[in-house]
């Protein structure tokens, strides 16, 4: 049976496509499963895994080293003129998304941000949230452990 | 040299920290006094590869290079790349991201090239 959720989770999503400036988003929780995705972001299950380990990678490469208590509040990836982000959606959930070539990371960043402000209310109102609680919960998986998970991943999908 | 060279770039970009990171995660040559690229560096080639294979796997092509924007206002900027004939990733903090980038990176290579025997 699909989460209440998820309806109106890819709806965001799509209102956020049709907004302008983002091509495709995949919400996920913060084990790396996808909860819901609206364009063409390659494959989303892959996708959804990969942002999930690379945010939670920035959080512990940024967590252990800078003196002024920092977090890592975003990850951007830009490759040939476009860009992928990755963002928190609460605690127990990333948004990735990429954005459209001639999109500002400035509009692509606040755009993202909004979203997923709205994702995590959507969640939060449904009947059975508890659900992604149960996939979101930290891991306290050590930093090589997240290094090793993200490549292993990376490896899986391209040798997939 | 090498680190006046950066220093020199550091400061024109108004950058917090350059650093030159071999593929094992060691700082070859750093400008700027960011304790915490020490921490960082270990973990910069990882990082940087994983981004490569995040930006593929989104369908976005090669990749340029990957940031952290981090709650404090900062970003770290991590670019894979060669250095002296290795691989190796180049890493920049600041508060925000430097104009002419590419050629930026380019100058930050040539810097580290010479003064490694690898360009």
């Amino acid at each position: 049976m699909t989460a209440s959720y998820v309806k109106p989770c890819r709806e965001r999503l799509e209102a956020l496509l049709e907004e302008g400036a983002i091509e495709a988003a995949v919400l996920c929780t913060a084990d790396g499963l996808a909860v819901a995705h609206a364009g063409e972001a390659g494959e989303s299950e892959r996708v959804a895994a990969m942002s999930a380990s690379m945010l939670a990678l920035g959080d512990a490469m940024i967590g252990g080293g800078d003196g002024e208590a920092a977090e890592c509040r975003q990850v951007v990836v830009e490759a040939d003129g476009r860009v992928m982000t990755l963002i928190h959606a609460g605690e127990n959930m990333a948004l990735a998304v990429t954005g459209a070539a001639d999109a500002t990371l400035g509009m692509v960043l606040g755009r993202a941000r909004r979203a997923a402000d709205e994702l995590v209310a959507i969640v939060a109102e449904s009947s059975d949230a508890a659900e992604i609680e149960e996939h979101g919960q930290p891991t306290g998986a050590s930093l090589e452990e997240l290094v090793q998970r993200v490549l292993r991943e990376a490896a899986e999908a391209r040798g997939g | 040299m090498t680190e006046n060279r950066l220093e020199a770039l550091r400061r024109k970009h108004e950058l917090d920290c350059i650093a030159a990171i071999s593929d094992e995660g060691l700082v070859m040559a750093r400008a700027g006094g960011d304790e915490a690229m020490d921490a960082w560096a270990a973990y910069a080639p990882g990082v940087a590869q994983a981004g490569g294979r995040m930006a593929r796997e989104g369908g976005l092509g090669g990749i340029r290079c990957s940031a952290l924007i981090l709650s404090t206002g900062r970003i770290l900027m991590l670019h894979g790349t060669e250095l002296a004939g290795h691989p190796g990733v180049i890493a920049l903090v600041g508060r925000r991201t430097p104009r002419g980038l590419n050629d930026m990176l380019e100058e930050i290579r040539a810097a580290v090239d010479a003064a490694l025997g690898g360009g």
